[in-house]
């Protein structure tokens, strides 16, 4: 119960959280003139009173809801938790993306990301070199794409930035 | 020049090989995405923004629209073959559409579709054409008070909707306004929320909020689902049970439909469509459960009516012209799509309001040929031609798919500003909408509030600084009157109505 708990309001905390990072940085707004009342610092200061009484509507509903509630607390299946390791998997795959384009490039890059989306979306299983010609596929699409056909700057290796 | 000569023109303009190879290729490009299960004409829209920074604005804006018009239409392939809405505003048409499929009679009903959607959106098209002028100068009428008093009343439309959640639909606004407010103040020369980086000083741009809301976290949410979609089999089935004759509906069917049926779906799509934030589906659950008050004993919406198709279709394509008018007029996106179109302008230096229609019809009296074009045209066209293709192209493996979607996403982000800054938000903005879509937030609101907000408070210190910080400007003047009234018809019809019946339904159980 206490983790269903946790998990009802863990994203309006999180929220609530950004909010008072949020609301630190109203302190900080200089006003070059005075406006009077509805300056610089007057839609952020309302904004974030909006955003933590919502949160704190959300996150109360919520645990209402669950007290409530007389169904079983579900247990999540193995292929749920596969699915969700796979989703933070992407995110993890993105991530690395961004970090390498720069010192590996867009050929490199984009090719082992290509790869590893294609393996969490369970393409080419037991097919490996399907897999890694999808990809290459793939990356030069992309290139052919933005590069080729609109122009744009795409440096395929580390030296091109 | 007037209006008509540039619409006359356009004409001519989308008539070029250039522009009309943008034309088709957006059209088969919303057919396609429009098709996919768990894939949107948004989603298409957005992964093409960067693109728009490359090409120039009148094949850009002449794609987005087709995009949009084929997206509305195409979600009716899969829902009517396999019970799956290609896109959401196709969930009506499911209803009817798949059971006509199950008795036999699927080419019928994608006829019927097709028919539908291209009456809707000529008729949506049409309007936005005719009236754009009038819009124009009804907008001159409208003052700084007026448009805060627009812009609040467009925000609580768009929070109405979520009718499920309202707290979520407003904490999400409100999330969009925040991000809208980091960089350079609206009226001072003075940067906010930077927290002593450079970076974060010129703001958040568009374009890593599209790509990461729209993109990459459909690609996390359909990869939590496991990524499921029709089967190779099924769908070849589905293609295979259809005869191209059958495509085209019987005119004694469309006479039973009748004229007024069409007509009456197309004009509800059309005016919802000039509602903030509404969409399609909202258009076609209102066209459809209006249909359903008149069925008749032969024909039980919701058995396989074809009249339940039509108007289903006819709404949803109508509501596409709709959104353009408050889009083009004050900034205000009528739906997601026209959110991000808006970003297509904005990016080209085209800045909405009454002038538009005066000094640069030149550029958008095309996207309007390309609305109607893509209506009249292109949808029959693209069903007779392209249908049972359609229907097994839909089929491709996801795993390339997404891999392709997650490419062009983060390149586009890329690519649009040179920055793998850009990138990296869009992968922050991603997760962070992947976690609001998975506890039920409606991440619209989020992209509307990031649009909308600083108009909202541009206008409400222009307004109090006009009026020495006194509030009651905004009942003194007409035009916000008038809005602030028309938001409290709204609250009471949409929030407190339904909240009464509700309580009274509750009491009486």
């Amino acid at each position: 119960m206490q983790v269903q708990r946790l998990k009802a309001i863990g994203l309006p905390l999180a929220i609530a959280l950004l909010t008072v990072v949020y609301a630190f940085g109203v302190l900080n707004i200089r006003s070059q003139f005075d406006e009077g009342l509805v300056g610089p610092q007057f839609l952020p200061t309302v904004l974030v009173l909006l955003s933590l009484a919502m949160c704190a509507v959300i996150a109360l509903r919520d645990i209402r809801k669950l007290d409530t509630s007389s169904e079983p607390a579900q247990q999540a299946d193995a292929d749920t938790r596969a699915l969700q390791l796979r989703t933070a998997g992407l995110f993890v795959a993105i991530v690395a993306f961004i970090a390498t384009f720069k010192p590996l490039g867009y050929a490199a890059s984009t090719t082992a990301f290509s790869w590893v989306v294609l393996w969490l979306f369970s393409f080419g299983v037991g097919q490996p070199a399907l897999r890694a010609a999808v990809a290459v596929a793939v990356s030069a699409a992309g290139y052919a794409l933005f590069a080729l056909a609109f122009g744009a700057h795409i440096p395929l290796g580390p030296e091109a930035f | 020049m007037d209006f008509a000569n540039h619409l006359i023109v356009g004409v001519f303009q989308v008539l070029e090989p250039y522009n009309l190879a943008f034309l088709i290729g957006g059209f088969l490009i919303g057919t396609f995405f429009g098709s996919v299960p768990g894939l949107t004409s948004v989603l298409a829209v957005a992964l093409l923004l960067p693109m728009t920074y490359s090409i120039d604005v009148v094949p850009a804006l002449i794609m987005c629209a087709s995009i949009f018009m084929a997206g509305m239409y195409s979600g009716s392939i899969t829902a009517v073959t396999i019970n799956i809405p290609g896109a959401p505003s196709s969930m009506m048409t499911a209803l009817d559409g798949n059971k006509l499929m199950r008795k036999g009679h699927g080419a019928n009903a994608l006829g019927h579709a097709a028919l539908g959607s291209m009456i809707g959106g000529t008729i949506g098209a049409l309007l936005l054409i005719a009236l754009m002028p009038m819009a124009a100068e009804l907008t001159l009428l409208i003052r700084t008070t007026g448009k805060f008093a627009l812009v609040m009343f467009a925000l609580i439309v768009i929070v109405l909707v979520q009718r499920e959640d309202v707290p979520k639909a407003v904490l999400t606004t409100v999330l969009g306004m925040m991000i809208a407010t980091i960089g350079i103040d609206v009226m001072q020369p003075v940067p906010r929320f930077h927290y002593g980086t450079g970076t974060l000083v010129e703001g958040i741009d568009m374009m890593p909020v599209i790509i990461g809301v729209f993109a990459l976290a459909e690609l996390m949410v359909q990869m939590r689902t496991g990524g499921d979609g029709p089967s190779g089999e099924e769908m070849r089935r589905a293609a295979r049970s259809m005869k191209r004759r059958d495509l085209v509906p019987k005119l004694a069917e469309v006479r039973q439909i009748g004229l007024w049926g069409y007509l009456k779906a197309s004009l509800t799509g059309y005016g919802i469509g000039l509602l903030p934030g509404v969409g399609g589906s909202m258009a076609a659950f209102v066209a459809y459960a209006d249909a359903k008050r008149s069925e008749r004993p032969d024909d039980i919406l919701g058995e396989g009516s074809r009249r339940g198709v039509a108007v289903s279709e006819a709404a949803n394509n109508g509501m596409c012209g709709g959104a353009f008018v408050p889009m083009l007029m004050f900034g205000i996106p009528g739906d997601p799509t026209t959110a991000i179109v808006l970003g297509v302008l904005v990016i080209n230096g085209i800045q909405p309001g009454a002038k538009l229609v005066e000094t640069q019809a030149d550029m958008i009296a095309p996207m309007f040929i390309s609305l109607l074009f893509s209506a009249m045209f292109l949808i029959p066209l693209t069903l007779y031609l392209l249908g049972p293709l359609f229907i097994r192209i839909v089929s491709i493996p996801r795993g390339i798919l997404y891999a392709g979607i997650a490419v062009m996403a983060l390149m586009g982000s890329y690519v649009a500003t040179i920055s793998v800054f850009q990138m990296a938000l869009a992968a922050i903005f991603g997760l962070f909408a992947y976690f609001l879509r998975r506890q039920g937030y409606p991440v619209v609101s989020l992209l509307l509030g990031f649009i909308l907000g600083p108009d909202l408070e541009l206008y409400l210190r222009r307004s109090l600084s006009l009026s020495d910080g006194d509030p009651t400007i905004f009942l003194t003047n007409m035009d916000s009157l008038f809005f602030i009234i028309l938001s409290g018809i709204f609250i009471y019809l949409m929030g407190i109505l339904p909240w009464l019946k509700k309580k009274k339904s509750l009491a009486q159980t």
